[in-house]
């Protein structure tokens, strides 16, 4: 459909964003893992292939993000943080890949909605129009660092905990227009 | 309705009637009015008084180029100043006031100022306000009162606003007749083109001019490309936008007014929003404004612009006067005539200073209206308003014209010619070029990935714009990767010359006294410029200052190029010789507001919060800013002043236990099979032999041999270490060391993770927090063997996994928990109801600060970057042999010379406080300048030794223990006698923290 000043045209017809926080998301880090160092070692988690750079793969309760050159960000769901960190550590022991446990660091939210990307252009200056299923960026939302992990119309953002209260006041501020 | 509207005709919706205010006088226009227009309708012809005179003012433009006709928009918290009615859609309510007079906009006490105008010429305050130089602050409290526009609302803005990220492939600005047919053209590419014009509804003048395209009504031609255009999936259009400025790489920035239009913001609604825009391309159709001719008193209401009186008229039937008189110097105000006849307005004359014949289709305009050639008007005649004009003839070019006769008239529409707007050209660093031909700066040589177009460059002719509007969609398109197909069809237009314009830059003067008006909105005429040329301001940029010249809100959009001109006559050159003013953005005025977007008040910045912050909150603790962070300072009770809570705290930890909230602390994770060997380079120590489950205290150093930073770092296993740094330096020393992880040993195996997010942590101080820990992870674990002082266990807190490090920075046996920072603040209540016992308290950042100073342990202060390690005495920490970053420079005889400024302890003889930051000297002073030995670097009064004692680096200072030497604040005159000692105040020996 054609784009008439999109939040001005008709303000009824805008649906909501909506942004949750996902409580239970383990992270970790894996640096210095190759795809032919990974080969089959993460297959028990559903995890065949590495993505490509700026990609993801989900696997069984698990995605595995590109976060960097060499940098991959492995999030799950479901289950155990101390389970999942040694077991990957078990996993790739013998590779030169390194794990470290970033459970704790980051708060993770979902945003959704058809009005998800105007809502992410208000602080990321990265084209998020652009954005494709299983893209993956790191940028900016509201001048604080963000990994962004594109969905379709639904986004996963992960931004530094010490900076949560902070992202949310953006949130909020930036969710008003929306009806939120 | 008003007496100056027509009964039918115009676009407006006259189904919908629309009542506003002015001046608290309730009037009505329609729904398509804009406050100018439904003003003018209803005979209001003074709006405003002028920025200097106080003269009056009224309507003259009809869109953004309008310098006079300002008010002040709203009432209360939403009120705003200098808003041009032009630009003001009417909405239901509307209350505008007239600004800069009183007690009324038709009777202004302030237009004393015009008759004491004589003394008042350009940059009068500057020769006037002279003596004595200390009063000049005295007078220019009076004269900023004196002078200036509207006043803006003292209440906080209760709008919100936005910003928006947005990418195009083509970007066009301006939908007009150029602009809509680039955007057909490129949009048809499959490009992504976005369209950013300041209407609510684009097109230009083509909504309302007498103009063919393609054969037809050229309004069926607009119609129809916006139908076409809204069809289109990869076209945007942003209407109510304005583009002010233009940055590196094709970065456009706009103003969206997404609310303005209506009485206020629905809920939740934006009312502006600031739009960043990166385009592959840019294509420039911003259109051309009319420029005005400097005549004798050329700013009174009933002056307007020629094009402006034309659209007033034909588009919303406004007649903006009775009797006309047209006053040009090129074709383009000709079709005002046949625009006030149709409004039922009388053309008296048309002056045209011209001696050759205007063009056909102008004189076809002309119908019955007298053409007086070769003339000038002179100058205008009425009190608050035109009301005749003085018509005169120009012999020779310079003379002074020769009055004629005398038109009775109650509008002038002038018109000198057409000043393309070349802004945002200018703002991408675009040379302007001078075209003779339409006495005009138009722009010059190329610029990669930008398309001028239209009349914005200097093209006038329909036909003509519609082409190069065309041909730029197709360019930038397949610039930007996309290929036009061969169906997109070139709107035409006839082909019609637009007469040659002959440059009138003033009317030559005819009496001493007559104002003749360069620019209306800062007062300034052509004596002005006159003045400031025989005074040496020869320079355009002088000029501008001196005069005022194209400054405020207008930027001299109607009036620069005039001032220019003469300024050029005055120095006999021509006007590229001259030059132009550089215009910056904005382009034009952008509220506050809108640029802060969300990022104001609080949300200025972004602040980072521990985990325990909450806690800190609940618990009334006094949150205070560490660089980024928030951190509780202190922990007040009931009744209790500052200083008494922070003693306190300090005297707790001296005597029981206490326990801190340290997460700021910057943690990095250093895995690998290298990472003993990379810490090993980093730090100024050992690190190899380091046993796993022990931690030890690191330096580390710049490559210039002064101190970085320092912190503890933990061998976790073979391969990985737990460093902790400075809070400050958390990302600085992330960044040095991947620098050198990547760059410098890339042979090195080893990565490198912020952890700071991950881990909280937590200090716990105090003879009694070994019993407090014994509770929570049993006595076992915490004994003497199984933690000694440096080491580290993995152990579990409510269940909790956490890492325990027996370490100290307040000389008091002491431990530092690191917890998930998910899980902080339920280990964090859980150690404080085990504690309860032994009293445990919350202490914060200033008795944390003074426990330090007791201890001699160093923190930013001392490591200010020109420090070495022997200053602060860690040299026998450098080990002899190995390599590790900044030894080599660390070694240069300036850095190991005697001479050098360590760190010592100081205590004041006197009892009095030590002022932070004094300078050390020998000798009292008395406020004279005397030779400085070093200086205080951190001061406090000492509850556990009652003292006041400090932290000095003074030349030589550990070689003058003992010594007498004296504190001294310049600034709040007090010398302090101070004694030097050893820089550890509290367990020297180390008996407390290893107990």
């Amino acid at each position: 459909m054609p784009k008439v000043n999109e939040s001005v045209a008709n303000r009824k017809s805008i649906p909501s964003v909506l942004v949750l926080e996902i409580e239970f998301s383990l992270l970790y880090q894996v640096h210095g893992l190759t795809t032919e160092g990974c080969g089959n070692r993460l297959n028990e988690f559903g995890v065949h292939l590495l993505p490509a750079y700026g990609k993801s793969v989900a696997g069984d309760d698990f995605e595995v993000l590109s976060n960097g050159p060499g940098m991959w960000m492995v999030q799950s769901r479901k289950r155990d943080r101390e389970f999942i960190l040694l077991r990957l550590r078990e996993l790739l022991a013998d590779t030169d890949a390194t794990v470290t446990d970033l459970s704790s660091a980051r708060l993770t939210v979902q945003v959704s909605g058809v009005s998800s990307r105007t809502f992410l252009k208000k602080g990321c200056p990265a084209d998020i129009d652009s954005l494709e299923s299983g893209d993956v960026i790191s940028s900016v939302i509201g001048h604080l660092g963000a990994t962004i992990h594109c969905m379709g119309d639904d986004f996963t953002v992960y931004v530094l905990q010490s900076f949560g209260t902070d992202f949310w006041e953006w949130c909020r501020l930036s969710t008003m227009e929306f009806n939120m | 309705m008003g007496a100056f509207r027509n009964s039918s005709g115009g676009t407006l919706d006259r189904t919908q009637r629309i009542r506003f205010r002015f001046d608290g006088k309730q009037y009505s226009g329609f729904q398509g009015d804009t406050l100018a227009s439904a003003l003018l309708a209803n005979g209001v012809r003074v709006v405003g008084r002028s920025f200097k005179y106080h003269r009056p003012r009224g309507v003259f433009g009809m869109g953004v180029e309008e310098p006079s006709a300002m008010v002040r928009l709203r009432t209360g918290a939403r009120a705003e100043p200098n808003v041009r009615v032009t630009e003001v859609e009417l909405f239901d309510g509307l209350e505008a006031h007239s600004q800069h007079c009183w007690p009324s906009v038709n009777f202004d006490l302030g237009a004393i100022a015009n008759v004491m105008s004589p003394l008042l010429p350009a940059g009068f305050y500057y020769k006037t306000f002279m003596w004595p130089a200390t009063k000049w602050m005295f007078y220019e409290h009076f004269i900023r009162k004196a002078a200036g526009l509207g006043s803006s609302a003292t209440e906080p803005d209760p709008d919100n606003y936005s910003r928006s990220y947005e990418f195009c492939d083509v970007l066009i600005v301006g939908a007009g007749p150029a602009g809509l047919s680039a955007a057909l053209s490129a949009a048809s590419s499959g490009a992504k083109v976005m369209l950013v014009d300041e209407t609510p509804d684009g097109g230009g003048r083509l909504r309302f001019d007498d103009e063919v395209i393609n054969d037809g009504p050229a309004d069926k031609w607009l119609n129809e490309t916006l139908r076409e255009l809204s069809k289109m999936p990869n076209f945007e259009f942003r209407f109510r936008t304005t583009a002010f400025g233009y940055y590196d790489q094709n970065m456009v920035v706009a103003l969206e007014r997404v609310s303005d239009h209506l009485p206020e913001p629905e809920p939740g609604q934006v009312r502006q929003r600031v739009l960043q825009i990166r385009a592959k391309q840019v294509v420039l159709a911003s259109g051309s404004i009319e420029r005005s001719i400097p005549f004798g008193y050329n700013d009174k209401p009933g002056v307007m612009l020629a094009s402006a009186v034309r659209g007033y008229a034909l588009k919303y039937a406004v007649a903006c006067g009775r009797r006309a008189v047209v006053f040009t110097n090129n074709d383009s105000a000709y079709a005002t005539v046949t625009a006030l006849h149709s409004v039922g307005a009388q053309v008296v004359a048309v002056v045209d200073s011209r001696t050759q014949s205007p063009g056909k289709r102008a004189l076809e305009q002309l119908g019955d209206a007298k053409l007086i050639q070769g003339s000038v008007v002179i100058k205008t005649k009425g009190l608050r308003s035109v009301q005749a004009v003085e018509i005169g003839q120009i012999a020779d070019e310079g003379d002074s014209p020769k009055k004629s006769h005398t038109i009775r008239c109650d509008l002038v529409c002038v018109s000198g010619g057409w000043t393309p707007t070349i802004h945002l050209f200018s703002h991408a660093q675009g040379k302007l070029n001078f075209d003779d031909s339409i006495s005009a700066f138009v722009p010059g040589a190329d610029i990669p990935a930008l398309h001028v177009v239209g009349s914005a460059n200097g093209e006038f002719s329909l036909a003509a714009c519609l082409r190069q509007g065309s041909d730029a969609g197709i360019e930038s398109a397949k610039q930007a990767g996309y290929e036009t197909t061969a169906s997109v069809s070139i709107p035409t237009a006839p082909e019609e010359s637009v007469g040659d314009m002959e440059p009138l830059w003033s009317v030559p003067r005819t009496g001493s006294r007559v104002k003749r008006f360069v620019d209306i909105q800062n007062d300034v005429t052509i004596d002005d410029i006159e003045l400031a040329h025989t005074e040496g301001f020869v320079s355009v940029e002088h000029l501008k200052r001196y005069t005022t010249l194209g400054m405020g809100t207008d930027q001299g959009r109607t009036s620069n190029i005039n001032g220019l001109a003469n300024l050029a006559r005055l120095r006999k050159a021509e006007v590229p010789e001259v030059g132009h003013t550089t215009f910056r953005p904005p382009y034009t005025p952008v509220s506050l507001g809108a640029l802060a977007g969300v990022d104001f008040s609080e949300h200025l910045s972004p602040v980072r919060r521990t985990p325990l912050h909450q806690w800190h909150e609940r618990n009334h603790a006094h949150l205070q800013n560490s660089g980024v962070w928030k951190r509780p300072a202190y922990y007040p009770r009931t009744g209790e002043s500052v200083q008494d809570a922070i003693l306190r705290e300090t005297r707790h930890v001296r005597e029981k236990v206490g326990i801190t909230d340290v997460s700021s602390l910057g943690k990095i994770d250093v895995q690998g099979r290298d990472a003993a060997e990379f810490l090993e380079r980093i730090y100024i120590n050992r690190w190899k032999s380091l046993q796993i489950g022990r931690c030890r205290y690191g330096l580390m150093l710049r490559e210039d041999g002064f101190v970085f930073d320092d912190g503890t770092s933990t061998r976790l296993s073979e391969n990985e270490f737990y460093m902790t740094t400075t809070t400050a330096n958390a990302g600085p020393v992330l960044e040095h060391m991947e620098i050198y992880a990547q760059t410098v040993w890339p042979e090195l195996h080893v990565h490198l993770t912020s952890i700071s997010d991950q881990w909280a942590g937590m200090a716990l101080a105090g003879p009694f927090s070994r019993n407090v820990l014994n509770t929570v992870i049993g006595e076992q674990a915490a004994s003497n063997e199984n933690l000694p002082y440096m080491g580290v266990i993995n152990a579990r807190i409510a269940d909790v996994p956490v890492l325990v490090f027996r370490v100290s920075f307040s000389g008091e046996l002491g431990y530092e928990i690191h917890i998930p920072s998910r899980q902080a603040e339920l280990v964090w209540e859980t150690i404080l109801a085990a504690g309860q016992e032994w009293e445990i308290a919350p202490y914060g950042l200033e008795a944390m600060t003074i426990l330090r100073i007791e201890k001699g342990h160093v923190v930013a202060a001392e490591l200010d970057g020109r420090t070495t390690a022997a200053d602060l005495g860690f040299g026998r920490m450098m080990k002899p042999d190995g390599d590790y970053v900044g030894k080599r420079l660390a070694e240069r005889s300036a850095l190991t010379a005697n001479g050098r400024k360590q760190l010592v302890g100081i205590k004041s003889i006197d009892s009095s406080p030590i002022p932070r930051g004094a300078q050390i000297i020998a000798e009292p002073s008395g406020g004279k300048p005397a030779q400085t030995f070093g200086q205080v670097t951190s001061a406090c009064f000492s509850p556990h030794l009652n003292q006041e004692i400090g932290l000095a680096l003074i030349k030589d200072g550990r070689l003058i223990y003992g010594k007498t030497m004296y504190a001294a604040s310049p600034l709040t005159g007090r010398e302090v006698p101070v004694e030097i000692v050893h820089h550890i105040f509290v367990d020297a020996e180390g008996e407390r923290v290893r107990g």
